[in-house]
């Protein structure tokens, strides 16, 4: 279990409003449908794994849990979540991406609603799928028809002008973490100008700074993953 | 041939007569199905290149005209039968046909596919292909979704949509043809870093040789097919002509720990 505390930045959320105004109140198609599905992408080594990992820690005893991962190259992703044994190996399912993992999320969603449909047959109604995204740039995003919500996920490590060039992921995710925030003092990275050049470009969309290896902030994103999730099905 | 026993042969007609033709409505059925960009996961499959650089049996553009050939020679023409018998069926044959018919197609093409991955990713393909067509056109292909969601091929599941969508049996030959050469062509762009003109300029210049002679086939695949229309479920005029090192390859990209496609 990872310890929760704020870190250095205080609470570590910019933006709110109820979970339906963050999300832009963007309805679900099938509304018969009671999994709810969440994306996170982001970077290549931006800590997504690491961010699946520590969400499956928490809501595993919350709500029946599965992951997709989509890999480049490898079911690496998958293989470290199946060693982490944060969940059962058959909870676990990975996709071929093609060399295209942006499509596989965005433009091409069939491989993954296969893996998802077939997840949702093994672990039953109201259960929750995450969808990790390959490593990828700025302009990944997941469509909706895909996942219910979708977290995008930097780290200071890979600068602070990132958050400063946007792109949807940036811009458009429903909520933006920023992680290691502990690398900041190492990679010469102004945190707190991070933080607010992506809170002007999102909208009053929530961000979240995150130390995921050691726990900060992830209790942050946990309470938003269940509030997203019990709005979607209120 | 009468009418009465060739329906689909007889919907629309060219001014010459005897040339079967699609409606002419339908070309955008045609096209929306044929594009890359519909979303039915066509990007994560190399149809066996993957394995085959692998393998380093295709390592440069030069490689892929004779490995083109070969898919062209083997996988085509039962491909294209199989997709217009179930077109025929799925058009022609009472609907109390429909499910032992498909069963008696998708058993050939197990029959012609020597390994198990090959038939899992065929089944894989045709789970998303179905997945667009209901979503684009759910009315025509409404009556369909019990006979054709229960998991059937890749063909039998494009060629009893096309068939219900009115696509007549040689363009339907060509989407197969096409399917079946641009996926692993395409691949072969991403995976040796080709030219993608020269790929491309290749994707054309073998539609062009392997189009007629599989345009007459899909004609006569639709006389072919009428006895499963009937009931009888033979299915023994469909080709035997298949590459087992195809299947090999599927069942060995299956194993590797990397691959960047889902065949």
């Amino acid at each position: 279990m990872h310890r929760d505390n704020d870190g250095p930045f205080g609470p570590l959320s910019l933006g709110g409003g109820s979970p339906s105004n963050r999300a832009g109140n963007r309805t679900r198609t099938d509304r018969t449908r009671r999994t709810w599905r969440l994306g996170i992408g982001g970077p290549v080594g931006s800590g997504k794994t690491a961010l699946v990992a520590a969400l499956c820690a928490d809501l595993r005893s919350v709500v029946p849990l599965g992951v997709v991962t989509n890999d480049i190259y490898t079911t690496e992703d998958a293989d470290t979540l199946r060693r982490l044994g944060v969940l059962d190996a058959d909870r676990i399912s990975a996709v071929q991406t093609g060399c295209c993992p942006h499509t596989a999320i965005r433009d091409d969603i069939g491989a993954n609603l296969d893996a998802i449909e077939e997840l949702e047959a093994r672990i039953g109604p109201d259960s929750v799928i995450l969808v990790e995204s390959g490593g990828d740039n700025l302009t990944a995003s997941f469509s909706y028809g895909l996942v219910d919500r979708q977290i995008f996920v930097l780290d200071v490590a890979g600068g602070d002008k990132v958050a400063r060039k946007g792109g949807p992921g940036v811009t458009r995710s429903d909520l933006l973490v920023v992680n290691k925030v502990d690398l900041a003092p190492l990679v010469g990275a102004d945190v707190t100008r991070m933080l607010a050049d992506a809170q002007a470009v999102r909208d009053g969309r929530p961000v979240l700074a995150t130390t995921v290896r050691s726990g900060v902030g992830v209790g942050g994103v946990v309470r938003w993953v269940l509030a997203e999730r019990e709005d979607a099905l209120r | 041939m009468t009418a009465a026993t060739t329906p689909l042969l007889c919907q629309t007609r060219s001014a010459a007569g005897d040339e079967p033709a699609p409606d002419p409505s339908r070309w955008s059925v045609l096209m929306a199905l044929a594009d890359g960009r519909l979303p039915t996961g066509a990007y994560a499959y190399s149809g066996g290149m993957e394995q085959f650089v692998a393998w380093d049996d295709v390592t440069e553009l030069g490689d892929l005209d004779a490995w083109v050939a070969g898919r062209v020679g083997t996988a085509a023409p039962a491909g294209v039968q199989v997709a217009v018998a179930a077109s025929v069926v799925a058009r022609s044959a009472p609907p109390r046909r429909w499910a032992p018919a498909f069963d008696a197609l998708d058993r050939a093409v197990d029959a012609r596919t020597a390994t198990a991955a090959g038939r899992t990713v065929s089944r894989q393909q045709a789970r998303r292909w179905w997945r667009a067509a209901r979503r684009c056109w759910p009315e025509e292909l409404a009556p369909l979704a019990e006979p054709i969601a229960s998991g059937r091929h890749a063909w039998v599941t494009l060629g009893a949509a096309a068939g219900m969508l009115g696509i007549a049996p040689a363009p339907l030959g060509t989407l197969v043809l096409y399917e079946l050469i641009s996926t692993p062509l395409w691949a072969a762009v991403r995976l040796l870093g080709l030219d993608p003109f020269d790929v491309a300029a290749l994707v054309t210049a073998t539609l062009s040789w392997a189009e007629p002679p599989l345009a007459v086939l899909a004609r006569r695949a639709t006389v072919d097919a009428l006895s499963l229309c009937r009931g009888s479920g033979s299915t023994e005029w469909i080709s035997w002509s298949v590459a087992p090192l195809a299947d090999l390859a599927a069942e060995a990209h299956l194993e590797r720990e990397e691959r960047l496609f889902a065949s």
